[in-house]
Parts: structure tokens; C-alpha cells; sequence
């Protein structure tokens, strides 16, 4: 290997409604989260994880389901199968979850039609019910967010615009 | 839902950049009244984009957007959407409240100053929309918005659980004597509304 050739890893763009997963050094990446929920799904081990950006908590409560990577209840344990089949053990995945932020409402009238809040108590029980272990997030608040989620460290750094920048 | 690909033909698409003038040149004019100087404002280009791709339209999903948001009431409901980079919306709030830009963050007088702007460009875009179309369309008092491109999409997509599929876009760009601010114009009708639209421009050229 040529030292003085830095290569940085890849990144591959994880769009709203939708999920991927992949291996060391890639870096999984999804911009711009308001209410969504990014659910990061690790095993460290081989170093495999997978993200995915769903935009609403339930399945059965829509009529257009054609895409199963929008919902908490579909994506998770669509995620999960498919790190499942590259040869994770489900007792050592690692779940981190960011974003469910509540963007501002018209007149500040729809606080029990919060989305965000909604998102991320379905996440957590989802979680629970597959038994995969939730060990960081970084969720809440009114603003956006981007995920950068290195699979070569399970770490995911959280940028926001005028709230700062961590790694989870 | 929307699924079907929105073509327009020259004819129309003609009438839509026509219809868009009218509402810049409308705008222009109350926004001269307002601040007793001469603002001009066009609209180079008219187009009709899925909404996922709304924030590539201004830059990328991460990017920093000041935008000013209308629920729309009436006959053919929907969201109105007035975007501006960060520096295009301290240019505008510089011409607004006369003073030269500064740089930094957008003071509460800048937001207060923006969004009155967006009111009046908004009624404006609407009542001339109105006018054509014979659709009764009337704005909510407007929202700001300063996030990220993508964190705007979502929130209109989820908590004003927009049913479209399609935003129409004009690129409007004002001017005052010295400085150019170029906004997005975004329409964003319901599904049902999007068909109304178009089913009333296309009479409008057929009966012209």
C-alpha cells in the first residue's frame, strides 16, 4: 500500500425512506434528518452495520405501504434480517438511533400530532420487542441533522447547524 | 397517490412562466409600495420537481436554508414555500430594512422583515394564481424556517403530511437598485389540487 495515496473511505448516501447496509471502511451517511429517524444497526465484529431513515412510526396506519423502508415497524426488522443474512448475531448488534426532531408547527397547535416524539417511541419499542440493545442516541429538539456512520468504529457523528457537533 | 410523471407541453409551460411573471411583477409592485424604493422581480424558469429532490434544487439535503412557509386554503389546498440561501435572505432583510448587509446569523428584525416579505410575495403569487385559474387560493400566516434543506422537506412531507408527489418550482430573483437576491419560489398543492391546476391552465390557453 502506497502511504502517500490517502484514500478517504467511501460514503454511501442513505435517502429519506430508505436503508442500506455495508462493511468497513465504508462510511453510511444520511443528511438533513427533521422528524425522520436514523436507526444505525452494528456488529462489530466483521464491522458490518446498516442505516436506515424512516419517516413514520406504523405501517398499519397508512394505505400506501408499497415501501417498507418507511416505516419503524418494517425497516427495523428488514435491517436487522439483512445483517442477519451477512452472518450477524442478533445478541451482539448494537442499535444507536438520531434525529425524531419536532420541527415547528403552524401556530404551535399540533403538539399531540408530533411526529418526531412518535418516531422515537416506536423505534425504542421496536428495539425492545427484537431485543437489540439501544446504547446511544441523540434524539429530540427542533432542529435538523446529519449522520456520518463509520463502520469501521461503529461511531456516528451528528452534525447540526447552529447546535453543534458529536460522535455517538 | 401521485405517482404519474408531470409533463407539461411548450404551450403550457409557456403560460406558467407568463402566469409567473405576472405574480413576480405583482409582488414587485406591492414590495416597491412598501418600502417607497423600486424592487424589480422576474422569473427566469418554471419547473415542476418531485419533492424529494427539493433540497438538491437548493443545494443539497445539509445545506443551510431560510425559508418562509404557508399552509394554502380553498378549493385547491397545498403549501407555499419561499426559500433563500443564508447570505441571499441577510441581502434581502439588508434591502428590506434599509440597511446595508451584515454578516452573522439573521436578528429577530431580519426573520420579522422576511417573513412580511414572503406574506406579501405569497398573496401576491397566489391572488394572480387565483386570477387565472379561478381556484380561490388563500395563504396562512407564514412560518421561518432556518435549518437544513432536508430537515424542511421532512417536516412538510410528515407534519403537514403533504399527499403530493410534485412541487412546481419558479426561481424568482429580485432586485433593488445595487443588490440581486435570488429566492425559490415552491408550490406545493395536494395531489388533488395539482390536477385542478393544471386542469384550469390548460382551459386558460385553450380558451385564450
Amino acid at each position: 500500500m502506497d502511504l502517500n495515496e490517502y484514500n478517504p473511505p467511501k460514503e454511501i448516501h442513505v435517502g429519506m425512506a430508505d436503508m442500506k447496509v455495508a462493511q468497513a471502511p465504508i462510511v453510511l451517511t444520511s443528511l438533513g434528518l427533521g422528524s425522520c429517524v436514523g436507526i444505525v444497526l452494528y456488529y462489530a465484529k466483521t464491522q458490518i452495520g446498516g442505516l436506515a431513515h424512516i419517516m413514520l412510526p406504523d405501517v398499519d396506519l397508512v394505505k400506501n405501504r408499497t415501501n417498507r423502508a418507511k416505516f419503524a415497524n418494517t425497516a427495523i426488522p428488514d435491517l436487522l434480517e439483512k445483517l442477519e443474512k451477512m452472518g450477524a448475531e442478533r445478541r451482539f448488534i448494537k442499535a444507536k438511533i438520531m434525529g425524531g426532531a419536532h420541527m415547528f408547527g403552524f401556530a404551535k397547535t399540533n403538539k399531540v400530532f408530533n411526529v418526531g416524539i412518535r418516531n422515537i417511541e416506536k423505534v425504542k419499542d421496536i428495539l425492545k420487542d427484537l431485543r437489540i440493545r439501544l446504547v446511544a442516541e441523540d434524539v429530540g429538539g427542533s432542529y435538523g441533522r446529519s449522520l456520518y456512520f463509520y463502520l469501521s468504529t461503529g461511531e456516528v457523528r451528528v452534525r447540526t447547524i447552529n447546535h453543534g457537533e458529536r460522535i455517538i | 397517490m401521485l405517482n404519474k410523471k408531470i409533463t407539461l407541453n411548450a404551450q403550457e409551460k409557456d403560460l406558467l412562466k407568463e402566469i409567473a411573471n405576472i405574480c413576480a411583477g405583482n409582488a414587485a409592485t406591492s414590495l416597491s409600495q412598501l418600502l417607497s424604493k423600486k424592487i424589480e422581480m422576474n422569473v427566469p424558469n418554471v419547473h415542476f420537481i418531485p419533492i424529494a429532490e427539493v433540497p438538491k434544487a437548493v443545494g443539497g439535503a445539509d445545506t443551510l436554508v431560510v425559508s418562509v412557509v404557508f399552509q394554502v386554503f380553498g378549493a385547491a389546498p397545498g403549501i407555499v414555500l419561499l426559500l433563500f440561501s443564508q447570505s441571499d435572505a441577510k441581502t434581502l432583510a439588508g434591502i428590506l430594512n434599509g440597511e446595508t448587509a451584515r454578516n452573522g446569523l439573521l436578528t429577530e428584525m431580519d426573520q420579522s422583515a422576511i417573513k412580511e416579505a414572503g406574506s406579501i410575495l405569497a398573496a401576491a403569487y397566489l391572488n394572480t394564481l387565483s386570477a387565472v385559474t379561478k381556484i380561490g387560493l388563500i395563504p396562512s400566516t407564514p412560518g421561518i424556517f432556518i435549518d437544513m434543506a432536508g430537515a424542511l422537506v421532512d417536516y412538510i412531507l410528515i407534519e403537514l403530511s403533504a399527499v403530493t408527489e410534485y412541487a412546481l418550482l419558479l426561481d424568482s430573483v429580485f432586485v433593488d437598485a445595487e443588490k440581486s437576491v435570488q429566492g425559490h419560489f415552491f408550490l406545493l398543492p395536494n395531489s388533488g389540487s395539482f390536477e385542478l391546476i393544471l386542469k384550469a391552465i390548460g382551459e386558460s390557453v385553450n380558451g385564450s
